[in-house]
């Protein structure tokens, strides 16, 4: 498990836990970002910000792309699906 | 609601937009309006509020622009304005734009704004762009699964917009509201169903809120519906069965009650995504993904920031040089000598104070105009989306977030646009932090200043000499952000999302009227607060303790000397003994807090000569080394008036106060140092 700002671009993670207050765990949650949903890391400035893709369970991507700065990125944890 | 009732022959529409931000609701709501929209600020908040007025088959329709959300948690600023608009004023009819190309992202706040009860008419814009992309999405079976009109449009080619208001005028005739859409499975349904019927034992809360939406919130945990209910006679009962509820569910459930409905919520939009959207082709990979390889990457990224940026500005003041020249022409010569004519005390009022003082800003205007463009360019195109990202990293480790960036930027045009500019900063500690270093940022007014002094001085290194200036501007605000976010402004920051759209052709309207409205705010402001201020001085300086002294004080220094303007100059010069500065250069300061610039025309003033032998006299009044101590002090010292004002009116005025102070101390200590430091050198002499 590592924190999103650390994984590498490219990479399919899964997220494992949102360590952040209510207020921004319900805002990610809204944008598809709660825990067991699979993203891809677009960009990596790793470790710091990331741009990322949320991939959907039809496997379908949304065109839709959203950047988390280095602090929220910190707050998101995730584990690796290759 | 009594007003409609008085008035049963025009009964006026209310249509709010809301949608994504990012999916072309500007523009979608310029083309409803016809671009005529009034627009305020929505109420104690200084979010921009745009209404307008339409007619469609003799009916009225007021159309309200809703800040772009994502959902409708109540997290940010944003989305409380759009909800509590939504549930307490409760528009006839609400349009909701959505993304063709982003489907799944945008359903989810249409199937939340169905389930709040609202009446919902999907525009499905930029079905253009979605076919480009592969995708192809059936409106007639989109609108039966959710049970509202859709109606597909291209709102920048202004296609599909007469059918919207086609359908906005008819769906406000629409009795019957669609049904649940989400089934949240048996055991919270069984809950909603319960919590709703408690719910509607109130019937003022029956009447305002739609019952069912009202019990998905309470299990959902929403503070700001709490509050609500706690307005109800039977709040104790509703928020005590509602945490009843959530108790059962949470053990039931295994799990937390909130992200449960989130994800049924998604769940939904997945499902309708997957029947209305069909897949042309694979996603190719586009132009966006090759640029943004470049421009977001983890060493080119930076390095490819600031030489756009330098191109901007550069070519910015290349292209604006010879209009400023003309502006400079027509104040100090053609008005200026015209005003002379005039004889007597209006004469010198017209052509000392407001001529030369008005003049010496408006001749900034076309330097502010090109950069404003170029950086509104860069915003449209979708590159400032990607230069807050490249910096982001560096932002966190001085506590702030790549968002601050734009602000800062604008700050090298004019500090005042980009005071204003912080408003997009959501996080209040992020937001007063940049508003508050703004004005470190070596603005276009103080360059006069510098290339006058070091012109005088450092003759060989002029240019280095100044890009030192810019520099220290940077070094000190930055410093001073960390500081501010560590002392002052204590707390973690609650960071930076932000959507990644694609490049877009640039809307030429989008970046005319972003650049118009950046330089309205200088404009006005020279207007008032520098009009005002230049009559101040000009009346201190011919008037002293002995009275008046009459206009010849402007000319002639020993006479200026016993003005107040003197007075005050002598007493400066006290507090810059150790710079060593002469009581004309610290007179120049207090001029300056006017508007910096205006050191450079009150030194000639104050020396006696005219802004041609200005270089000489300068360079009589000063070392090297006090020179550039002057400089520094020139870059810290105060912001000046206007944009004291604009902090005053941003975040009061105790924040406006505080600037002032912590400025001048700054300014104080920096030049105190270059002095101290240089004479243990030897730079002294």
């Amino acid at each position: 498990m590592i924190p999103l700002a650390f994984a590498s671009e490219n990479s399919l993670v899964r997220i494992v836990e949102v360590r952040a207050g209510q207020g921004l765990t319900r805002k990610l949650a809204e944008l598809g970002l709660t825990q067991g949903s699979t993203l891809r890391v677009v960009k990596s400035l790793s470790p710091g910000p990331v741009v990322i893709e949320v991939v959907n369970s039809s496997g379908y991507t949304d065109a839709w792309r959203v950047m988390l700065g280095f602090g929220i990125a910190m707050k998101i944890f995730v584990e690796n699906r290759g | 609601m009594e007003r409609r009732a008085l008035q049963p022959v025009v009964k006026e529409l209310r249509v709010a937009i809301a949608g994504n931000p990012n999916v072309g609701k500007s523009t979608l709501f310029n083309e409803l309006t016809g671009g005529r929209a009034w627009v305020g600020n929505w109420p104690g908040v200084t979010v921009e509020k745009k209404v307008g007025r339409i007619r469609v088959d003799g009916r009225y329709l007021e159309i309200v622009d809703l800040p772009g959300i994502y959902g409708l948690t109540a997290y940010g600023v944003d989305e409380l304005i759009a909800r509590n608009f939504i549930v307490e004023e409760n528009p006839d009819v609400v349009v909701n734009i959505v993304n063709a190309a982003n489907l799944e992202r945008n359903l989810y706040l249409t199937v939340s704004l169905i389930e709040m009860g609202a009446n919902v008419v999907v525009c499905l814009n930029m079905v253009d762009l979605a076919a480009d992309q592969g995708y192809e999405v059936n409106s007639e079976k989109l609108s039966q699964m959710l049970g509202v009109p859709v109606i597909p449009t291209i709102a920048v080619e202004g296609r599909g917009i007469e059918e919207l208001k086609k359908a906005i005028v008819e769906a406000a005739e629409r009795k019957e509201k669609p049904a649940s859409l989400v089934n949240y499975g048996s055991k919270v349904e069984s809950e909603i169903g319960r919590l709703s019927r408690i719910v509607e034992k109130d019937l003022e809360l029956a009447r305002k809120y739609n019952s069912r939406w009202v019990a998905i919130k309470l299990l959902e945990g929403d503070s700001d519906v709490e509050d609500k209910i706690k307005l109800s006679p039977l709040s104790r009962e509703i928020l005590s069965q509602a945490a009843e509820a959530r108790e059962k569910l949470e053990s039931s459930l295994g799990r937390d009650v909130e992200s449960y409905i989130v994800e049924k919520r998604y769940e939904f939009v997945s499902q309708l995504v997957e029947k209305c959207v069909g897949v042309l082709a694979r996603k190719p990979i586009t132009l966006t993904d090759m640029v943004d390889y470049v421009v977001t990457h983890k060493v080119f990224g930076i390095p490819i920031m600031l030489t756009a940026l330098y191109v901007a500005f550069k070519f910015a003041f290349d292209v604006a040089a010879p209009l400023c020249d003309l502006i400079d022409w027509f104040f100090s010569c053609f008005l200026y000598d015209l005003a002379a004519t005039i004889p007597g005390l209006a004469g010198s009022l017209l052509a000392d104070g407001i001529i030369t003082g008005v003049g010496s800003i408006l001749v900034f205007v076309p330097n502010l105009a090109f950069i404003f463009l170029f950086l509104a360019l860069l915003e449209d195109v979708g590159y400032m989306a990607r230069a807050a990202f490249v910096v982001d990293k560096i932002m966190h480790k001085l506590h702030l977030t790549g968002k601050s960036l734009l602000p800062l930027i604008l700050g090298f045009g004019c500090n005042l646009p980009g005071i204003i500019a912080t408003r997009a900063i959501e996080d209040e500690n992020d937001r007063k932090t940049t508003a508050l270093v703004c004005p470190l940022i070596s603005c276009s007014a103080r360059l006069p200043v510098y290339l006058v002094i070091a012109g005088a001085l450092f003759s060989a290194y002029v240019a280095g000499v100044v890009w030192s200036m810019y520099i220290l501007g940077v070094i000190f605000a930055l410093i001073m952000a960390t500081l501010l976010r560590k002392l002052l402004f204590k707390g973690p920051s609650s960071g930076f999302i932000m959507e990644l759209p694609p490049y877009m052709k640039p809307m030429l309207k989008s970046v005319g009227i972003k650049t118009w409205e950046r330089l309205k705010r200088f404009l006005f402001k020279a207007g008032t607060i520098i009009f005002a201020g230049v009559v101040v001085v000009w009346l201190l300086s011919i008037t002293g303790p002995s009275g008046y002294l009459g206009v010849e004080a402007l000319e002639e220094a020993t006479l200026l000397e016993q003005s107040w303007i003197g007075i005050i100059g002598h007493g400066l010069e006290k507090i810059f003994t150790p710079m060593g500065w002469g009581w004309q250069a610290s007179a120049a300061l207090f001029f300056g807090f006017i508007a910096k610039e205006i050191v450079v025309g009150s030194m000639a003033v104050l020396f006696g000569v005219s802004e041609e032998g200005l270089i000489g006299a300068v360079s009589g009044a000063f070392t090297p080394l006090t020179a550039y101590a002057y400089m520094a002090f020139v870059l810290l010292y105060l912001p000046c008036l206007a944009t004291l004002a604009i902090i005053r009116g941003e975040l009061g005025l105790k924040y406006a106060l505080f600037t002032a102070a912590y400025e001048f101390i700054l300014a104080y200590f920096v030049a105190f140092l270059i002095v101290s430091i240089g004479t243990l050198l030897g730079l002294g002499g």
